[in-house]
């Protein structure tokens, strides 16, 4: 509209300023302005525009899926980490010298004596004692089940963290021998560790 | 001619566009590809403390004694059992009537402490055989390595222990 202007004279519609030709079609210069017959230039606006919005919708999909992924791998590390703290402090329970099986001064591998496991839990139900082992089991809870011949649980350590909302429970077999009779039985030492997330 | 250049411009415009089209497809299948590696290698790995407990099992199973049986270890009336079976616990019951009934006990009670499903595998003797508990695994299993009781004759008993995933 424009771009013409209709003579007063023929009434014919004839472009307006100073014709050029640029390529295949005539160029109407009206002052500054280029003027187009068609609105080309407008579509391959919107184009660069949806190529964009669709550029950055992908990139949004992707962070998406690496969040979600990086948060499953979070929740499973620290499972992993709580599995293998529990892990830790059943090991220590077990080569404790508090509590382990030996003979002539010669430690045996994965075995409780009951008997060193009776005293240790009384010594343990004093705050004191309790303070002192912290730096070895921390917040667990460790309990000795014998499972044959007889079933019997002794409570060697509690420290639970209150309010925990993370608790991890090991179960480790172990041999609990009985120097008087000179018996092994079948065991199980139960360890809970607590976190909070 | 115009028409002629006019569309062949057309023509390359198009293509240009389903190219840039079909790499941004590939780089979307490329990351995902990527991503699944990543997922899938952190689930192959084993886990410790499974494998830790299928060990101490069969080594703490192995070195119970039996009361019923003047205190002998499993692991002897096990051997008792693969060769001649002629050892008799003062309750009467031979060596492989013993190990059978102790280690359906300890399984037993494991079983319910653990709430999880477990194989032990005793391979040897067939008389021995029939003292494995087996429970079919529905996902993948830990197992210990094989702990071997030797027998005279050098046909060894191989006992190992499984735990089923969680």
């Amino acid at each position: 509209m424009m771009c013409t202007k209709k003579s007063k004279i023929t009434g014919i519609e004839k472009p307006r300023g100073i014709v050029q030709k640029a390529g295949t079609k005539n160029v109407v210069l009206v002052g500054r302005m280029l003027c187009f017959g068609s609105k080309k230039s407008q579509i391959q606006m919107f184009e660069s525009v949806a190529i964009l919005v669709v550029f950055f919708f992908f990139i949004a999909f992707g962070t998406t899926i690496w969040y979600g992924a990086q948060k499953a791998s979070f929740a499973q590390d620290l499972e992993r980490t709580l599995e293998s703290n529990a892990l830790a402090i059943a090991l220590r329970a077990s080569h404790a010298p508090e509590l382990d099986c030996s003979l002539l001064g010669v430690q045996r591998q994965e075995c409780i004596d009951i008997t060193k496991a009776a005293q240790f839990a009384n010594i343990t139900l004093q705050e004191q004692a309790r303070l002192s082992y912290f730096e070895l089991f921390g917040f667990s809870t460790i309990v000795l089940h014998q499972l044959y011949p007889e079933n019997l649980s002794v409570l060697l350590y509690n420290n639970q963290l209150s309010n925990a909302t993370d608790i991890h429970a090991t179960f480790l077999p172990i041999l609990v021998e009985d120097p008087n009779k000179n018996t092994f039985s079948f065991g199980m030492l139960e360890v809970h560790t607590y976190a909070m997330p | 001619m115009q028409c002629r250049n006019k569309h062949s411009k057309t023509q390359g415009k198009g293509q240009m566009e389903i190219m840039g089209l079909a790499i941004i497809i590939i780089l979307v299948v490329l990351a995902l590809l990527f991503t699944l590696h990543f997922v899938r290698q952190e689930s192959q790995e084993r886990s410790i403390p499974d494998s830790l407990m299928a060990n101490m099992f069969v080594s703490t199973y192995l070195d119970t004694t039996v009361p019923d049986c003047s205190n002998v270890r499993i692991k002897d009336l096990l051997k008792d059992c693969g060769q001649s079976n002629s050892m008799v616990c003062p309750s009467g019951k031979t060596a492989c009537q013993q190990a059978e009934g102790v280690t359906k006990r300890i399984t037993s009670s494991y079983e319910k402490i653990l709430h999880r499903h477990f194989n032990l595998i005793i391979q040897g003797p067939q008389n021995l055989q029939a003292m494995s508990i087996r429970v079919a695994c529905s996902g993948e299993r830990e197992s210990s390595k094989p702990f071997i009781v030797p027998t005279i004759g050098g046909t060894g008993i191989t006992v190992r222990f499984e735990i089923c995933e969680k």
